[in-house]
């Protein structure tokens, strides 16, 4: 396992190249004017300002040099500073990184906790009326868009109940609860559908009918039998997802107030301050890979049948 | 860069620099007190936070506070020479400094400084000025508003130039002859220098500030102002900055204990800010385009709502060196086929002021309505002034915006299509490109506004139109309007200067048309008026906390 643990985070380093590199040349190659974060305001910056920054960032290097010296910051985890405030990058992602992880976190309990329970009941509830509801619902939750469902929470539950903040992060945990729904949310149902399909699946296998013959409660043999084996594609999905939660967490931190690298991720395209973008997502990345890692790690260890240095 | 150019457009919310609401007192020069409350704030209600929606700012330090949310909490922190209470005929008030004159050339200033402290106790001294203006025009700070010091001898040396390097690292114009004066050289006469001096990058700096660089500053700094950085904390980025009252202000102290930034995403849908205000989250919010009908008539009977002109105009620039709109006449034409009424109506509730001059309203006596003639609706006028100025079907007017999508930018081009018989093509350019194709003469029209950085007609006459000037990309050249520009710089005198400015327009405007003044678009907010009273807008979109009291 030590050896594949290895493997993988040599293939990390490629993907971290690589996804550098294609971002490098979106941002830097693509036409406009890579000192337009620091217009502001529509403000047009002076020749003796702009030459000074273009010194600064050495923008005025051919666009190789530029991607090799990026790079070689990058081995040093050096990722730049940003234009607009001038900040390094890393102190961006120090601050960030954390609010996102929480809201992250909290929707993949979520996803969990909702999408198991529904996929769970709709399994055994096969073509009954729950099912379908479930099956109804959880089709409207995957066609929302992110941003539709954190309105419409906000408008619900904190305009017209009054149950939860409206936005920021003022009161405590109750603050996370409606970010962490409008993202996990989604992502819940095609958890809920898989769970659905795979659970149901393992249900009309021939141990199942045996553990039930040997005279298991029903509710043993679905919870002990059959969810262990189908958790792991679900398990497996979860991480994938995780992928997913950084380009939602930009909505949801947007719709929602809060500070983190979604946020800061949307700022920065929005303002082009080219430094920030390239900082969060080759962190997202990194960051995917580890915990898709890390998912596979998890999922050997459910099911003995995967082998990871095949 | 001296102006503060933005796109039309764009709801002109936040306007960059000055002013903290300081008045009272005696006119001009005298000795006097920067009180603002008056009387009846002297026996407000003490107490309250007030939370005031910002986006994150780029700098929050003097030395590089180049757009507006930076420059709200930075103008509560510091307090410079001189103070403007938006009175009309443009008259600074004390800051820092009590008295002030300039020799007879306007060329040398003298600036007498009250005792006074920054909020952690050190003395604020003609030092204090020196430091925080020569950090700010270093080089190597690379600050993009160094450049409103650039009328100050010795800039060049200090500053450099994309050629030169610096080769000074002190201000040879600035200098303390004793701790409470101030003296400033500068290369070329300026008789309104005073004014420029409430420039959030002309601020007062304590030695703790350090260079520019110092991060702890950066993030926390001290200043001299009403209000102070809440102790033990720093700007948490896009979450908020706290401040509270400082006890060591040397002018009337605020009533609020404290203003809460709450920092929101730039990107946010525009009804967010209302909606968080609505919920109970924050205490003043702009309603968004759309809702401000409702938002007056929900806020307006309890003095709730404000709608507050800026010192502003959003105009249509014109390449008047090229061929096609070389004609006076048919720049006039193309003003007179503008329904701007109906625009307002359309697309902005009816709000927008249609403009009739470049210098607009809250410049008070300097304000000419009127003096732009062609700035009413006229169509009939207008296809006959273009037709006589060779405008016809076959012409193409290549117009610079921000959105080919925008309403207001839309409109512009369905109004002279439909009245002039011309073609328009909108071209979408992010605002750096479409400079540079300005600057090279590549259009005939694009969508801009102007918003001053101090209290000065020139401050938009020099800039957009002056001989000379980066932004004059229009290339607009009238040797009559740049004498009576030189002149009035030189002119000691206010009413004898106001009338070389007014002149200037009215040659500019009234005559040449240089560009088309189309609105003056006011800044407006709702506040719960139950619960708070005091609050304004000073010209600058600013709100004005020394006056904002509790009920």
């Amino acid at each position: 396992m030590a050896g594949y643990t290895v493997r993988r985070l040599l293939h990390m380093v490629v993907v971290l190249l690589g996804a550098s590199l294609l971002l490098f040349t979106c941002l830097f190659v693509a036409p406009g004017d890579p000192l337009a974060a620091i217009e502001g305001e529509n403000r047009a910056l002076d020749p003796s300002t702009r030459a000074a920054l273009v010194d600064r960032y050495r923008l005025d290097e051919p666009l190789p040099r530029q991607y090799v010296h990026y790079v070689s910051r990058l081995v040093r985890a050096d990722l730049g500073e940003s234009y607009r405030q001038r900040r390094s990058v890393n102190e961006v992602l120090r601050e960030k990184a954390g609010t996102t992880g929480r809201l992250a976190v909290a929707a993949l309990v979520c996803q969990f906790l909702l999408g198991v329970g529904a996929g769970v009941v709709a399994a055994v509830t096969r073509r009954r009326f729950v099912d379908v509801l479930i099956v109804v619902a959880t089709s409207v939750a995957i066609g929302l868009p992110v941003f539709v469902i954190g309105l419409g929470l906000q408008q619900v539950f904190a305009q017209r109940l009054g149950w939860l903040p409206l936005q920021g992060h003022g009161a405590g945990a109750r603050s996370i609860v409606l970010p962490a729904v409008t993202l996990g949310l989604g992502y819940a149902a095609l958890v809920a559908r898989l769970t659905r399909t795979t659970l149901g699946e393992a249900l009309r296998a021939d141990y199942i009918r045996t553990a039930t013959a040997k005279g298991l409660s029903w509710r043993a043999v679905v919870t002990r039998h059959g969810l262990r084996t189908s958790l792991i594609p679900v398990i497996a999905y979860l991480g994938i997802a995780f992928g997913g939660l950084l380009g939602g967490a930009a909505v949801v931190e947007t719709i929602f107030n809060w500070d983190g690298l979604g946020r800061a991720l949307v700022t920065a395209v929005v303002a082009q301050d080219n430094p920030v973008v390239m900082g969060v997502v080759v962190y997202g990345v990194a960051a995917f890979v580890l915990v898709n890692l890390v998912v596979d790690l998890v999922s050997a260890a459910l099911d003995p049948r995967i082998r990871l240095d095949g | 860069m001296r102006g503060e150019r933005r796109r039309l457009g764009s709801v002109a919310l936040a306007m960059a620099v000055l002013a903290v609401a300081c008045g009272g007192g005696s006119d001009g020069g005298d000795s006097a007190s920067p009180t603002t409350a008056g009387d009846a704030a002297a026996q407000a209600r003490q107490g309250g936070i007030f939370r005031q929606p910002i986006n994150e700012p780029a700098f929050i330090d003097p030395y590089n506070g180049q757009e507006g949310n930076g420059n709200r909490v930075i103008k509560r922190l510091f307090v410079g020479l001189t103070t403007f209470d938006g009175n009309p005929d443009l008259v600074m008030k004390p800051g820092v400094a009590e008295t002030w004159s300039s020799d007879a050339t306007c060329a040398q200033w003298t600036f007498n400084l009250r005792r006074s402290t920054f909020s952690n106790g050190e003395e604020v001294t003609a030092e204090s000025f020196i430091r925080g203006w020569t950090r700010a025009a270093d080089g190597r700070a690379i600050s993009r508003v160094a450049g409103h010091l650039s009328g100050i001898q010795g800039y060049p040396e200090l500053h450099g130039a994309p050629d030169s390097p610096p080769t000074a690292t002190t201000f040879a114009g600035l200098s303390a002859p004793d701790p409470q004066t101030l003296s400033v050289k500068l290369g070329a006469p300026d008789c309104e220098f005073d004014k420029k001096t409430v420039h959030s990058v002309m601020s007062p700096v304590p030695s703790v500030a350090g260079a520019f660089d110092n991060k702890e500053f950066n993030e926390a700094p001290v200043g001299n102002g009403p209000f102070m950085i809440k102790p033990g904390t720093k700007w948490e980025h896009d979450r908020g900055i706290s401040l509270v009252r400082s006890d060591t202000y040397f002018g009337a102290k605020p009533n609020l204990d404290g203003i809460e930034f709450v920092i929101l995403p730039s990107q946010a849908p525009p009804a967010a800010q209302y909606s968080a205000f609505e919920a109970g989250d924050l205490d003043v919010a702009t309603p968004p385009v759309g809702l401000r009908a409702a938002a007056e008539a929900k806020y307006g009977p309890t003095g709730g709502f404000l709608s507050r002109l800026p010192y502003a105009t959003g105009f249509i620039g014109v390449n008047v060196s090229g061929a096609t709109l070389g004609d006076p006449n048919a720049r006039r034409a193309l003003s007179l086929a503008l329904d701007r009424d109906a625009l307002s109506k359309a697309v902005a509730e009816g709000y927008w002021q249609p403009a009739s001059a470049l210098i607009p309203p809250p410049f008070g006596s300097y304000h000419q309505a009127g003096v732009c003639d062609a700035c009413r609706f006229d169509p009939v006028k207008a296809k006959e002034l273009g037709t006589s100025a060779g405008l016809s079907s076959d012409t193409h007017l290549r117009f610079l915006v921000s959105s080919a999508s925008n309403p207001v930018l839309v409109a512009y081009k369905d109004q002279i299509e439909k009245n002039l018989g011309v073609a328009v093509d909108l071209e979408a350019l992010p605002l750096a490109e479409a400079l540079a194709r300005q600057a090279a003469g590549e259009y005939e029209l694009i969508a801009l506004s102007w918003g001053a950085d101090y209290p000065t007609t020139d401050n938009f006459l020099f800039p957009l139109l002056g001989q000379g000037s980066a932004e004059n990309a229009g290339k607009y050249a009238n040797t009559e309007f740049n004498d009576l520009v030189r002149q009035a710089r030189a002119q000691r005198d206010d009413g004898e200067r106001r009338t070389l400015l007014k002149r200037a327009e009215q040659i500019a405007i009234g005559q040449d048309l240089a560009l088309v003044p189309t609105f003056y678009v006011p800044n407006q907010v709702v506040f719960d008026a139950d619960k708070w009273t005091g609050v304004d807008l000073d010209f600058f979109g600013h709100l004005t906390f020394q006056t904002i009291s509790l009920k």
